[in-house]
């Protein structure tokens, strides 16, 4: 039995699901290189990225899937979860076969794995949106440090570029040594380590303080309770959440 | 003075203001300015008693000419008294937006000198941010009762929700509490926004100019606990306020006892928690689950139950519409059903479309069995395991539940229930 293994890229998964169509492997699985563990009973595959063979499977499943499908597949894939690929390659299999509104039926095994991923990374968005956290730079620059669970910075960055339109500004995933870029114009995501040093704005530090005194004395305090808002607002996200350092 | 004390002034006064949703509103981003609103709304972050920050909530003001006996700000109180200037507000503002600490402004104020004179304050800022600032962002705005029709006119255009509290359920309590306010000077301007919000609606239909008034309408906000109100006439209250002024929220806060020593206040609540979170489960049935408010309570029986949640409590009354086949029944009868909102609901009948839908995958889909189960039947069986009965599921449900052992209803008391057995007659 076979096992696709692919560069860790979404057109890297794109192509070995084109090229399990059109081979005669029928792969068991598909892994990505970075994280694939192989076993005795599985022989691996490298496929080789190809732009060309991923946009056609790209295209087809926006015509023949629909646009929410592959948004869901985008969605999912940024989870990074080691089964995801091949979870998305079932997916794509049954939804070719039966139609779009497959992804209707939740308790399906084929789609729930599939739809829990969507809904777990869809859920550490929202909640990004909301805690992402910019301080300005000298040279007016918003840069933002953050480490989200999942891969969250290529989904930030559309959020972004509509709302903070007029200002440039750096998202920072200090895990992954990922960023998103925005020069006021358009974004683009490249692997970042991060500056040495850099000089904060010379205002910054009072709004950092404002932000905070307004942080502590908004709650009333006849109501303190902590459990409610470390369920919102899990404790693995502090490290970088300004108001709670 | 410094302004770091300012906000900290004017923060603590404003956060008994409960409303801090930034949702109803979807602005997309126009050139040239800064920020849009987001329809379902974003939470920024979470404050420490677990309240969701998601506007910078200040007072403009907490210099006040009225004497309300449960206000902190109220005139006959001694507090420090400071005021933003429009800048400095206007600066932290657009400071807080651009680094996401918040969604937008919520603005409210201590009345100064007059209704007239705080709310023109209040709209200079919006004002300010709108035109020079070129702010796109979500502005929540508390309008004043009593001030001129043409200053809510002109804060409608400018602002994305307006909100008049009603502070209290009944004239009666009122009078008692706030003789200053009264019902009908706060029903007057809801109404007039009304009228005006459906107008604007038509118009935007109509004429491709037409500016956008309050898109996300208006809200208003009840204090339950400091008067003997009971809990029908609050609900009853908010079914008329999203039936006829068509309120998007009513908010309700459960009153905290800052003020001591005053004989028309209690200087205790009982459960104030649960009794707020009762209301707004009961809130949430007038809204989403087609409820009304006599199913829910009646002249009989006032007060909600604090050992169920209300939906629980109705079904239990009303046994006889149960067991309810969930491969069969309207999106109407499974939102009747306790432990089956709204999504999941849909979830079911969208699953239905494929095939019948098991035990085990209504977990999957979110059903909350704890409740559910001995209500429904599925594919035939019941997984109740006891008979459907009101008072045996009623004692099963509570001693499963672990939060209700918290709750410490005052306990039956013998001496009470048969005084004569004692009385020695």
């Amino acid at each position: 039995m076979i096992d696709y293994i692919y560069d860790g890229s979404f057109e890297g998964m794109l192509t070995c699901v084109y090229e399990a169509y059109y081979t005669t492997d029928n792969p068991e699985g598909i892994y990505s290189t970075y994280s694939y563990q192989g076993d005795l009973f599985h022989e691996p595959k490298f496929i080789i990225t190809d732009l060309e063979k991923s946009h056609k499977v790209g295209l087809a499943v926006v015509e023949k899937l629909s646009e929410t499908f592959f948004h869901k597949i985008v969605n999912a894939f940024f989870s990074e979860d080691y089964h995801v690929a091949t979870h998305i390659y079932k997916l794509l299999k049954y939804g070719f076969k039966h139609g779009p509104e497959i992804i209707m039926h939740v308790s399906h095994p084929i789609v729930a794995p599939v739809v829990d991923l969507v809904n777990a990374v869809g859920r550490e968005t929202h909640l990004f949106v909301g805690l992402v956290r910019f301080m300005k730079l000298k040279g007016g620059i918003y840069y933002c440090q953050f480490s989200p669970t999942y891969n969250q910075v290529p989904l930030l960055a559309e959020h972004f570029s509509h709302r903070l339109n007029d200002q440039i500004w750096v998202i920072h995933d200090v895990e992954r040594n990922l960023a998103v870029f925005y020069d006021k114009k358009s974004w683009y995501v490249n692997e970042f380590h991060g500056m040495k040093d850099y000089e904060l704005d010379d205002e910054e530090i009072l709004y950092q303080s404002l932000w905070k005194t307004f942080h502590k004395h908004i709650a009333i305090k006849e109501r303190i309770n902590p459990n409610l808002q470390r369920s919102f607002m899990p404790k693995k996200y502090w490290k970088y959440l300004l108001e709670m350092n | 003075m410094e302004l770091l004390d300012k906000l900290k002034v004017l923060a603590e006064s404003a956060k008994y203001d409960v409303s801090c949703s930034s949702s109803g509103s979807d602005r997309k981003n126009i050139k040239g300015m800064s920020g849009n609103t987001s329809l379902p709304g974003i939470c920024h972050s979470w404050a420490a008693d677990g309240r969701c920050i998601s506007l910078l909530k200040v007072l403009y003001t907490n210099d006040c000419v009225y004497d309300c006996a449960y206000c902190v700000n109220r005139k006959s109180a001694d507090v420090d008294r400071v005021e933003f200037t429009p800048r400095e507000l206007v600066d932290i503002t657009m400071n807080f937006y651009r680094r996401n600490y918040i969604e937008g402004l919520f603005i409210s104020s201590a009345i100064k000198h007059s209704p007239e004179y705080t709310m023109e304050r209040m709209i200079q800022v919006v004002k300010i941010l709108r035109l020079e600032e070129k702010y796109n962002g979500y502005i929540h705005m508390k309008a004043i009762p009593g001030v001129d029709q043409r200053l809510l006119d002109e804060a409608g255009l400018y602002v994305d929700r307006m909100s008049i509290n009603l502070e209290l359920p009944t004239e009666k309590s009122l009078k008692l509490l706030a003789p200053q306010k009264s019902q009908k000077k706060m029903l007057l301007p809801m109404g007039y926004l009304k009228d005006k919000l459906l107008q604007n609606k038509k118009d935007l239909k109509h004429y491709r100019h037409a500016k956008p008034f309050m898109p996300a309408g208006q809200t208003t906000q009840l204090m339950i606990g400091a008067t003997k109100d009971t809990d029908y006439s609050i609900i009853k209250l908010s079914e008329g306020m999203y039936d006829k002024v068509s309120m998007k929220r009513v908010y309700y806060s459960g009153y905290v006892p800052i003020v001591q020593n005053n004989s028309l206040l209690p200087s205790t609540v009982k459960h104030p928690k649960l009794r707020e979170h009762r209301l707004y489960q009961a809130d949430w049935l007038l809204r989403f689950y087609g409820f009304k408010a006599d199913e829910i309570l009646s002249r009989e029986m006032p007060d909600l139950d604090l050992e169920v949640d209300p939906k629980c409590n109705w079904a239990l009354k009303h046994i006889e519409f149960f067991p309810v086949e969930v491969n069969k029944a309207s999106i109407e009868e499974l939102l009747r059903v306790p432990g089956i909102g709204n999504i999941t609901a849909r979830r079911i009948l969208q699953s239905r479309r494929f095939g019948p839908v098991t035990y085990l995958d209504l977990k999957k889909m979110g059903v909350v069995l704890k409740r559910a189960k001995y209500f429904i039947l599925c594919q035939g069986k019941y997984y109740g395991e006891i008979d459907i009965d009101s008072e045996k599921i009623r004692n099963r449900m509570l001693f499963y539940d672990p939060k209700a052992k918290n709750i410490h209803i005052d306990q039956i008391s013998m001496f009470e229930k048969y005084p004569t057995m004692f009385s020695g007659g």
